[in-house]
């Protein structure tokens, strides 16, 4: 049986490279007991990609709501999850004081650069729809 | 193929003989359309028991547990749950699109993105109907087979 093949092989590159970073990663801090900021950016992309996740796949929840809200709510969910994640690492650490607006920054431009792309081919997808429903209606009025 | 057509008054119900020597492509297909317009429910509307055709149904909703045909001036309550209406009328064109809804497509005026990022369905009588999110994918597939020909053809493949 083909393990890998041409459906999932860009997942499978994908989790492969996230488990041997974040394992040589941890190792090495482990090994030098110190953590650099390029390590440390990668954790916090790793929290961020976790978060991210865990957001939108709690989106069933928030059946009841129109798509639009369902984005402003978990927009607001994940960065108060991110400021408060901050605010708890700066007991640790220190933190620029532009940070919070930074890291929001980062987060938010990449949020609602997805929506939009997610409204935009929502519309393409009903045009196309239309389309259909249209050559559904005549096939049936020819027959 | 001869058609011939005849009126009597005195019979109980419109009926159809079809005669065929072979059961060919083309009797197939006017078999389905006879069928497909020949189906008919039995609802009540104010205690008052009616009949109609499926094709008069613009969509079925499901409130308080108590099942609702809507057409075009009418609503008629039904003792059919959705879901049996959706297994035994998918190939006709219903369609579910929400937990409490089944379109029929063919009743679609067009379908239209809101701001708010829903996708209302505009029927030709006026009402809008929601299509849930959860329902899309379904919805296209739907779609996409009735396209292609219908569930018969899916079928017979």
């Amino acid at each position: 049986m083909k393990l890998v093949n041409k459906k999932n092989v860009i997942s499978i590159i994908c989790i492969t490279y996230t488990v041997v970073s974040i394992v040589l990663g941890t190792l090495e801090i482990i090994v030098k007991r110190e953590i650099n900021p390029s390590q440390l950016n990668m954790f916090l992309c790793l929290f961020l990609s976790i978060l991210g996740v865990g957001v939108l796949s709690q989106h069933y929840r928030l059946e009841k709501f129109s798509p639009l809200t369902m984005v402003i709510i978990q927009y607001l969910v994940a960065v108060a999850i991110i400021l408060i994640s901050l605010k708890i690492a700066s007991y640790f650490t220190n933190i620029h004081p532009d940070g919070y607006r930074d890291m929001t920054i980062s987060f938010s431009i990449p949020y609602f650069i997805g929506a939009v792309i997610y409204y935009i081919c929502l519309r393409l997808e009903v045009r196309k729809q239309n389309q259909i429903l249209e050559k559904i209606k005549n096939n049936r009025n020819k027959s | 193929m001869k058609v011939n057509e005849y009126q009597q008054k005195d019979i109980f119900e419109d009926r159809i003989d079809f005669y065929y020597r072979i059961k060919t492509k083309e009797v197939n297909e006017i078999l389905d359309f006879l069928r497909k317009n020949n189906q008919r429910l039995v609802g009540k509307i104010n205690d008052k028991q009616i009949m109609f055709s499926l094709n008069d149904v613009y969509y079925f909703e499901s409130v308080d547990k108590k099942t609702f045909a809507y057409l075009d001036n009418d609503v008629v309550r039904i003792d059919v749950r959705l879901q049996d209406l959706e297994n035994a009328y998918f190939e006709l064109g219903f369609i579910r699109v929400s937990k409490s809804t089944i379109l029929n497509i063919y009743k679609i005026n067009s379908l239209k993105p809101e701001i708010n990022m829903r996708v209302m369905a505009l029927l030709d009588n006026g009402e809008r109907i929601q299509i849930n999110r959860s329902y899309k994918a379904k919805f296209n597939l739907f779609l996409n087979t009735m396209n292609k020909g219908g569930f018969q053809n899916e079928t017979g493949k």
